[in-house]
């Protein structure tokens, strides 16, 4: 018998067993800190809120000052203008764009509220 | 997912089984000795759990922070007892000191062969033969090199297995 299958023969049960339970979950849950990781998760959370709030602010600011909203006029217009498929289907694009957008930023929300937990 | 308690509960629930199992292998069936640092083990991971990745697998994770808990622990024992005195120390590490086996479902065999075993071979050997894991992921766990823990791996192999021969145990 080699080395190996010595080995093998005497740790094969020991690799089946299992720890039964007997109440051991439930001490561990009963010593967990009330607050300990409550105040840490706070400010990561009010962390994370403040940056995705300054992104948001500094977005809407380059938006004005930029006067965002005559780059997305010309460029709609040349997409419409330019695409007969557009001019047919407006409506539904203008939808999708919507809807793709606010899923955007629900999923923004999500990640940011995961990420800290 | 982990914010709240009642996630926590499943998580113990579902990997109390081998954290416990890991730390009655190091102790050498010390049940009381293995339940006190297994609960450790997991109010570390309740509080430290926002720093858990998701880079290894979670019970990779328990049980890097079981081995932590286990080095402290022996580091205590160790210091204590030099500090208590110099001469009549009985043992060559914190956890033969205490062995005290008193699991009945795992053979003594296992723990008198692991109790010939230096502390880090003995968790290269169980972590290796008994938890699956492979020579990397050792490594992460145990922060040591690779080449130590092949080196401490073939070391407690040799010693086993020729504790197992001499015992019979080859019949």
């Amino acid at each position: 018998m080699t080395d190996n299958e010595l080995l093998e023969k005497l740790f094969r049960e020991a690799r089946q067993m299992e720890v039964a339970d007997n109440g051991f979950t439930d001490r561990v849950m009963q010593q967990l800190p009330q607050e300990a990781y409550r105040p840490l998760l706070r400010s990561r959370l009010t962390l994370s809120r403040l940056w995705t709030g300054f992104c948001i602010v500094v977005a809407l600011v380059l938006f004005v000052l930029m006067r965002g909203w005559e780059l997305i006029g010309y460029g709609l217009l040349m997409l419409v203008n330019n695409s007969q498929a557009l001019k047919d289907n407006l409506i539904i694009f203008i939808a999708l764009a919507v809807v793709g957008g606010l899923v955007g930023i629900s999923e923004t929300v999500r990640r940011e509220r995961y990420s800290v937990i | 997912m982990f914010g709240n308690k009642r996630a926590f509960d499943q998580i113990v629930r579902e990997y109390q089984s081998p954290i416990r199992r890991f730390f009655l292998n190091q102790t050498l069936g010390n049940e009381m000795l293995s339940d006190d640092l297994a609960q450790e083990t997991f109010l570390k991971a309740y509080t430290h759990i926002g720093q858990y990745r998701g880079t290894s697998s979670l019970l990779t994770w328990l049980t890097r922070i079981a081995y932590n808990v286990f080095y402290d622990y022996t580091r205590k024992e160790e210091n204590g007892r030099r500090q208590m005195d110099s001469g009549d120390l009985q043992g060559h590490d914190a956890a033969s000191a205490s062995v005290q086996p008193t699991s009945s479902s795992l053979k003594y065999d296992i723990y008198q062969a692991l109790s010939l075993l230096k502390e880090d071979e003995r968790t290269c050997i169980t972590l290796q033969l008994i938890d699956g894991y492979a020579i990397d992921e050792i490594a992460d766990i145990t922060k040591m090199p690779a080449g130590t823990v092949k080196s401490h791996l073939k070391r407690g192999k040799d010693k086993m297995a020729n504790y197992l021969r001499e015992n019979g145990y080859d019949r």
